[in-house]
């Protein structure tokens, strides 16, 4: 049975294995991690440990706990800790009140700790109300922007690889209300260039710093130890952390398993076999959960080819 | 020879070119019991036990450098010893743990952040040998460098310098070879629980030189090897190497800690033999 919480133990270890893979950073995710019940104590203690931390919440917390990470938090400034909540449109959602009160007082104590995240997962969604939020509540100046993946083997809502194009646009639509309010969006991964225009490229670079079109593993672990390529390909070759020397390893290794999954499927698009950018390597060629769910749709006997290449070869490490 | 006092001026101007390990009932006494134990001796170190975790513990400036063995009963909540570090690390302190609960892992999260720490292993209770070995192996062969866990590093560089038998119990300031127990009236004990059992060796100062002092040490150190004139299991085991026969009471209850040392034994041959073992990196900000 996998277990709900990492022990302590394989916190210590964990903070180890990524201080000899010369890492600095560690992001905590869930589910909701405010929900282990030693949160405050495990943040302080990476941070203790000369890690800067990255905290995914949803900000919707008991006032117990977010009375105790403010009260370790807020007494030093120099604390590095990054907390990214994932904040959705009032207008677009159903929430309850209480979530919602919640994620304000959450906000009002945390903000200036905070970057304001936007998952999107319609085509039709909003952004105004994000400006209005960073400034209010005193959250960092800049948006984290991620599509909603597909998550090859299960049902869920995500953003389709014809609706891309019309994703950026709907973003790039925005930029006066980025430039008025000083805030730069940042891209998560999956985002094509050939979907960006040159127009749309430039102000994106000039505003955001460093826009990536790359698709790379961004390791996951589990309470148990386990780890796996990302979240949406958390279903895939997941192998135990004990597997391994160093968290080096551990990206090489997804990233061949990545690598034999576009020697089959180069990219979302037609063009991305020939693409200039995508063999000049600043284009992935959209996300390999995306290139999973294109084959599952349209050839499930390659991707079944695929699963038995990647027995053979991937998995004997 | 050191001497493990309790903190008594009027004892301390009884002696004379000695050297002291100073007990203080209460932590303010340490800044003034070191500067008394100074006076006419050396002092090596304050010791204290206190019956409040760690995280309740407060620190103040006139105590850095000045060696202190802390003793308690637990460490508390690691969000309030995170509060504590900068002053625990502004001090040369080894923190001392009884083997229960949470300790172990507490041990760890103080040893990692680069807090001297100790686990108290009673000869006489039922050790969860599997967790101890747990935290051995990390305080022995751990991934990256942290302070030293007592009574485990001891043991394994005495194991390394080739020397059989080697009296671990020193960590505690248990071994008569190298600390003698005095009370406030001079008498002398081989050991603090002797002392507070009221078996003393001599009942004044003025022995402390003596052949029969130097004897009573000597039979003392030398009793471990009464275990091979008898068909004891220590006799057979193979880690007595490590253990000196330390748990022959406990065995007889059970096998397990000769699982524990025979697994520490492989694992001190690890630690010894390990690369970049002489790393001097402390992995923790300063």
């Amino acid at each position: 049975m996998s277990k709900s919480v990492m022990s302590w133990e394989d916190i210590i270890y964990l903070a180890d294995f990524l201080q000899a893979s010369g890492e600095g950073r560690v992001s905590l995710l869930g589910g909701e991690p405010t929900l282990h019940p030693e949160f405050t104590d495990i943040l302080l203690y990476f941070m203790d440990r000369g890690l800067s931390v990255t905290v995914f919440t949803s900000g919707i917390m008991s006032h117990a706990v977010l009375n105790r990470i403010n009260k370790h938090i807020s007494g030093n400034p120099d604390r590095r800790v990054t907390f990214v909540c994932n904040l959705n449109n009032p207008e677009q959602t159903d929430a309850l009140e209480e979530e919602k009160e919640k994620i304000r007082n959450f906000l009002s104590a945390l903000g200036k700790w905070t970057m304001a995240g936007f998952n999107i997962y319609r085509t039709d969604f909003e952004l105004g109300f994000l400006f209005d939020m960073i400034g209010r509540y005193g959250l960092k100046k800049s948006l984290r922007l991620g599509i909603a993946h597909p998550i090859p083997g299960s049902d869920n809502r995500f953003i389709r690889v014809g609706e891309i194009k019309a994703i950026i646009e709907r973003i790039y639509s925005y930029k006066s209300d980025f430039q008025k309010s000083g805030i730069s969006p940042h891209f998560d991964c999956g985002f094509p260039l050939c979907r960006v225009t040159d127009e749309q490229l430039g102000w994106f670079a000039r505003n955001a710093g460093h826009v990536s079109f790359k698709c790379l593993p961004a390791i996951d672990i589990t309470p148990d130890m386990q780890v796996y390529c990302c979240f949406p390909l958390s279903h895939l070759k997941r192998k135990t952390i004990f597997d391994f020397n160093s968290f080096k390893e551990i990206t090489d290794y997804y990233a061949k398993l990545q690598d034999r999954i576009r020697r089959v499927l180069p990219g979302i698009y037609e063009e991305c076999h020939d693409c200039v950018h995508r063999h000049g390597g600043r284009c992935a060629g959209g996300g390999v959960c995306q290139l999973l769910k294109k084959l599952a749709d349209e050839s499930p006997e390659i991707l079944s080819f695929i699963a038995n290449e990647l027995d053979e070869t991937c998995c004997s490490l | 020879m050191k001497l493990v006092v309790p903190y008594d001026r009027s004892l301390f101007e009884r002696l004379r070119n000695r050297t002291l390990c100073v007990r203080v009932n209460d932590p303010r006494e340490t800044a003034a019991a070191a500067l008394a134990a100074r006076v006419d001796n050396s002092l090596s170190c304050v010791l204290c036990e206190l019956d409040i975790p760690l995280e309740r513990f407060f620190v103040e400036p006139d105590w850095r450098g000045i060696p202190i063995f802390l003793k308690v009963p637990s460490a508390g909540n690691y969000r309030n010893l995170s509060k504590l570090l900068p002053a625990l690390k502004s001090l040369d302190l080894h923190v001392y743990l009884p083997c229960e609960g949470r300790n172990l892992i507490s041990a760890r999260q103080l040893s990692s952040v680069g807090i001297n720490t100790g686990i108290i292993i009673d000869e006489n209770a039922e050790n969860d040998w599997h967790a101890l070995a747990e935290i051995m192996t990390y305080a022995l062969i751990g991934l990256m460098p942290h302070a030293p866990i007592e009574p485990f590093f001891t043991m394994a560089n005495a194991l390394g310098k080739g020397l059989r038998g080697e009296n671990w119990g020193r960590v505690y300031f248990d071994d008569p070879s190298e600390y003698l127990h005095l009370d406030a009236k001079g008498r002398v004990a081989l050991s603090h629980r002797e002392l507070l059992a009221g078996d003393f060796i001599a009942d004044n100062l003025a022995v402390l030189d003596s052949v029969e002092i130097r004897k009573a040490v000597d039979d003392r150190v030398a009793s471990w090897e009464k275990l091979f004139l008898e068909n004891n299991f220590c006799s057979r085991c193979s880690g007595w190497k490590l253990c000196r026969g330390k748990f022959s009471e406990g065995t007889k209850k059970s096998d397990t800690c000769k699982w524990f040392f025979d697994e520490m034994t492989a694992v001190v041959e690890q630690y010894h033999n390990r690369p970049g073992k002489v790393r001097q990196g402390k992995p923790w900000p300063q």
